[in-house]
C-alpha cells in the first residue's frame, strides 16, 4: 500500500474515532439534560396540580368529595393525571392500574412530598411523578418519554451526518496534501535508482525547507560522498593496474635479456668478445632484478607497517650522513655535495630518513652535470636538497613519486634505476606525516623540500 | 649480401642481445636506443631489409616511429613487453608484419624474421655456406661446379641449418621447421638425415653436435 493511502486511511480512522467519541459524549450530555428537564417538568406539574386541587377544595369550603375532584380534573382536560384515594381510582384516563401506581418503588424529589418512578408500559417508557393532595388523595402525573427518545434519535442522526460530512472531505483534502508533500520522495526514489544504476553524478532537487528538503540535502551529501568514494576507488584500482603493468614490464625486460643471453650462450657459436659481453649482461641484468625485488619488498614492508618507532633526529647529522654516503658516486661524476647543517631536530626514524635523503641527493647528482654542486641545507625545520641540473618538466612533477615512473627512462635504466626510489621515499615520508615538495625548472635545476609538520 | 636490420630498443641489454644473434646469423644489425634517434637517421640511411621496434621507448614510441618508417617500405616487427590484446591489435592493424611479446626465444625471433623477410622481398636465391652453393628455387647443391645429389628432406634440412648458421637448433625444432609441425616422427629421423648430409657434403666438422641441444652448422 502506498504511504499516502496509508497516511490518509489512518487519518480517516483517527478523525472518525475522535469525532464519534466526542459526538457520543455530546449526545449523552444532551440526553441527560433533556431527561432532567422532563423530570423537573413532571415534578412541577404534580406539585401544581396538587396545589390547584387544594385551592379548589378550600374554595369549596366543606369537605371535598371524590366526584368534585373528578370533575375538577376532567375540567382541566388533563389526560395524563391520575387521582387515587385509598387504592380506589378517583380519576384515571390512562391504562395504568392503581395497584401498579401505588406499589411501584418510588424515589423522592428534592421538593418535600414529591416522588417519582419510571415504568415501562406496552413498550413505552413512562416517567411518573407523585404527591399527596388534601391529605387523602394520591396524585400521579404521567410523562411519556417517547417524544424524548425521538428527539434524541434525531440529534444522533444529525450528528452522524455532520460527522461524515466533515470527515470525508477532510480526508480527501489530506490525501491530496500528503500526496503533494510526498512528491519529493518519489523523485528521491528515482534519483536513488539512477545512482544505484551507476549515474553517480545525479543530484536531487532541494526545493522546500522542510523535512523532505532536508532529506534531499542529506541524500545529496550522501550521493556526493559515494561519488567521491567511487572515484577514489576507481583511481586506486587504475593505479593498481598501472602498477601491475609497470611491474611486469620491469620484470620482463631483464628476464628477457637474461634468458636470451643464456640461450644464445648455449646455442650460438660466439666470439670470445661476444661471449664476455653476454655473461656481463647476465650479471648486470640479474643484479637489476635483485634490486627490483629488494625495493619491491621494502615498499611492501613499508606499506604494511602501521607506525614507526620515532626518536629525536638531528637534521644536521642526517645531512652529513647523506653527504658521506653519496660523496663517492658524486665524485665519480664530478659533482660536489655540500651540507650546511643547522640546529633543527625532528621526530623520526634515522635510517629511513637517511634513505630518503640519500635518494634525493642521488637523484640530484644524476641530474647534475660535471662541476655542478648539490646543496643540502635546512630552513624553518625543513630539509632542502637543491641542484642546478637538468630539471623536471612541469607536467611530469605530479607523477614522479608514482612507482616505476621515470622522467628519462633510458637514462634511469642505464644507471640501474627501477623507478622505485622516489616511490619508496614518498612512502617513508608519508609514514613520518611529512611532505615532499618539488620545485623545478627545466634547465635551471630542482629543489626538493622535505617538509615536517 | 647480408641483411641490414634496424633495431630500435631502449633497453641496452636486449638491443645487444638481438644484435649479437643477428650478427651470428650473418645479418647486419643497426641499433638505436630511442625512437627519436632512429627516426632522425632514416632520411639519410634507410637501406634496411627489416625493422625491429620496441613499443615502449622514450621520446618516440614504437607506434609513432612506425609511421616514420612506413614511407620507406621497410617491413616492421614489433617487439614488446605489452602483451595485452589491444596493443597487439593496434600493432598488427597498423600494418606491422608481426608482433613478438617479451620474453621471447631467440630462435622464435629469428624464424619470424626470416618469414617476414621471405614474404617481403626477393630472398637471395642462392645461399653460400662452407664452400657450397645452395640454389633454393632449383633445389640444387653445388660444390664448385659439381652437383651433389640430395634427397628433398636432406636439402630442406641443409637450408634450415644454412639459414641459421652458427646457431644450434634442437632436434625438435628441426623436425618442426623441416618436416612441419604436424610431423609425428622421431628425433632419430633428424639424426639419420644429419648423418647423410655430413657424409654427402663432407661437412663432418662443420655440422657440430651440440650436447643436449641439437646441431649447429658452423662457418
Amino acid at each position: 500500500m502506498k504511504l499516502r493511502t496509508k497516511i490518509s486511511m489512518i487519518a480517516a480512522a483517527v478523525i472518525l474515532a475522535a469525532a464519534a467519541v466526542s459526538d457520543g459524549i455530546i449526545w449523552t450530555i444532551c440526553r441527560r439534560m433533556l431527561i432532567r428537564e422532563a423530570d423537573q417538568n413532571a415534578c412541577r406539574r404534580v406539585v401544581e396540580i396538587s396545589a390547584a386541587l387544594e385551592n379548589y377544595s378550600s374554595s369549596l369550603g366543606s369537605s371535598t368529595s371524590d366526584s368534585a375532584v373528578f370533575y375538577y380534573l376532567k375540567s382541566q382536560g388533563d389526560a395524563y393525571t391520575v387521582c387515587i384515594r385509598n387504592g380506589e381510582e378517583v380519576y384515571n384516563q390512562t391504562v395504568l392500574t392503581p395497584d401498579e401506581l401505588m406499589n411501584a418503588e418510588k424515589e423522592p424529589y428534592p421538593q418535600p412530598g414529591a416522588e417519582r418512578f419510571w415504568m415501562t408500559k406496552n413498550g413505552v417508557r413512562l416517567l411518573i411523578s407523585h404527591t399527596r393532595a388534601i391529605g387523602i388523595y394520591d396524585v400521579f402525573c404521567v410523562t411519556d418519554t417517547g417524544e424524548l427518545e425521538v428527539k434524541l434519535q434525531k440529534i444522533a442522526l444529525g450528528m452522524t451526518a455532520v460527522l461524515f460530512g466533515i470527515t470525508i472531505p477532510a480526508v480527501l483534502l489530506l490525501y491530496v496534501l500528503v500526496r503533494r508533500s510526498l512528491r519529493p520522495m518519489k523523485q528521491l526514489s528515482e534519483q536513488a535508482k539512477a545512482i544505484a544504476a551507476g549515474a553517480y553524478d545525479q543530484r536531487a532537487a532541494t526545493g522546500s525547507n522542510d523535512e523532505t528538503g532536508q532529506l534531499a540535502r542529506d541524500f545529496n551529501t550522501m550521493a556526493e560522498a559515494v561519488e567521491d568514494k567511487i572515484a577514489a576507488l576507481t583511481e586506486s584500482e587504475q593505479k593498481k593496474t598501472m602498477f601491475m603493468a609497470d611491474f611486469s614490464h620491469e620484470l620482463k625486460t631483464p628476464l628477457t635479456a637474461i634468458s636470451g643471453y643464456a640461450q644464445t650462450l648455449r646455442a650460438v657459436k660466439l666470439s670470445d668478445e661476444d661471449r664476455d659481453a653476454a655473461l656481463r649482461y647476465i650479471c648486470t641484468e640479474s643484479a637489476r632484478l635483485d634490486r627490483l625485488a629488494k625495493k619491491m619488498m621494502r615498499l611492501l614492508e613499508l606499506d604494511t607497517r602501521e607506525s614507526l618507532q620515532f626518536e629525536e633526529v638531528s637534521l644536521g647529522a642526517l645531512m652529513q650522513a647523506a653527504q658521506k654516503t653519496c660523496q663517492p658516486a658524486a665524485e665519480q661524476k664530478g659533482v660536489t655535495v655540500t651540507a650546511e647543517p643547522g640546529s633543527g631536530t625532528v621526530q623520526g626514524d634515522f635510517d629511513l630518513l637517511h634513505d630518503v635523503l640519500c635518494n634525493l641527493v642521488d637523484n640530484a647528482v644524476k641530474a647534475s652535470g660535471e662541476g655542478q654542486t648539490v646543496r643540502l641545507y635546512e630552513s624553518d625545520g625543513d630539509l632542502y636538497v637543491a641542484d642546478s641540473g637538468c630539471g623536471i618538466p612541469a607536467a611530469e612533477l605530479k607523477n614522479i613519486t608514482e612507482p616505476f615512473y621515470m622522467v628519462d627512462k633510458s637514462r634511469s635504466r642505464r644507471s640501474g634505476g627501477a623507478g622505485l626510489g622516489l616511490a619508496l621515499a614518498a612512502q617513508i615520508v608519508r609514514l613520518h606525516h611529512a611532505e615532499l615538495r618539488f620545485e623545478s625548472e627545466v634547465g635551471r635545476g630542482t629543489c626538493v623540500c622535505l617538509h615536517f609538520v | 649480401m647480408s641483411k641490414r636490420i634496424l633495431i630500435a630498443e631502449d633497453d641496452e641489454a636486449i638491443a645487444a642481445l638481438i644484435g649479437m644473434n643477428l650478427r651470428a646469423a650473418g645479418m647486419e644489425p643497426v641499433i638505436f636506443h630511442d625512437g627519436e634517434a632512429a627516426a632522425q637517421s632514416l632520411p639519410a640511411d634507410h637501406r634496411y631489409d627489416l625493422a625491429l621496434l620496441d613499443v615502449m621507448m622514450p621520446k618516440k614510441d614504437g607506434f609513432a616511429l612506425f609511421a616514420d618508417i612506413r614511407p620507406y617500405g621497410i617491413p616492421v616487427i614489433f617487439l614488446t613487453a605489452k602483451d595485452d590484446l589491444a596493443s597487439k591489435i593496434t600493432g598488427l592493424q597498423s600494418g606491422a608484419e608481426d608482433y613478438i611479446v617479451k620474453p621471447f626465444e631467440v630462435l622464435e625471433l629469428l624464424v619470424r624474421m626470416e618469414k617476414v623477410l621471405s614474404r617481403n622481398q626477393q630472398q637471395d636465391d642462392t645461399l653460400h655456406v662452407c664452400g657450397l652453393e645452395v640454389r633454393l628455387s632449383e633445389h640444387r647443391v653445388l660444390r664448385g661446379n659439381a652437383e651433389i645429389p640430395l634427397k628433398p628432406m636432406e636439402f630442406d634440412l641443409l637450408v634450415v641449418l644454412a639459414k641459421h648458421r652458427n646457431t644450434a637448433i634442437s632436434r625438435e625444432d628441426l623436425l618442426s621447421l623441416v618436416w612441419g609441425v604436424n610431423y609425428l616422427g622421431e628425433t632419430r629421423t633428424v639424426d639419420v638425415h644429419i648423418g647423410q648430409l655430413r657424409k654427402k657434403l663432407g661437412l663432418q666438422k662443420q655440422i657440430v653436435t651440440v650436447p643436449k641441444i641439437g646441431y649447429r652448422l658452423e662457418e
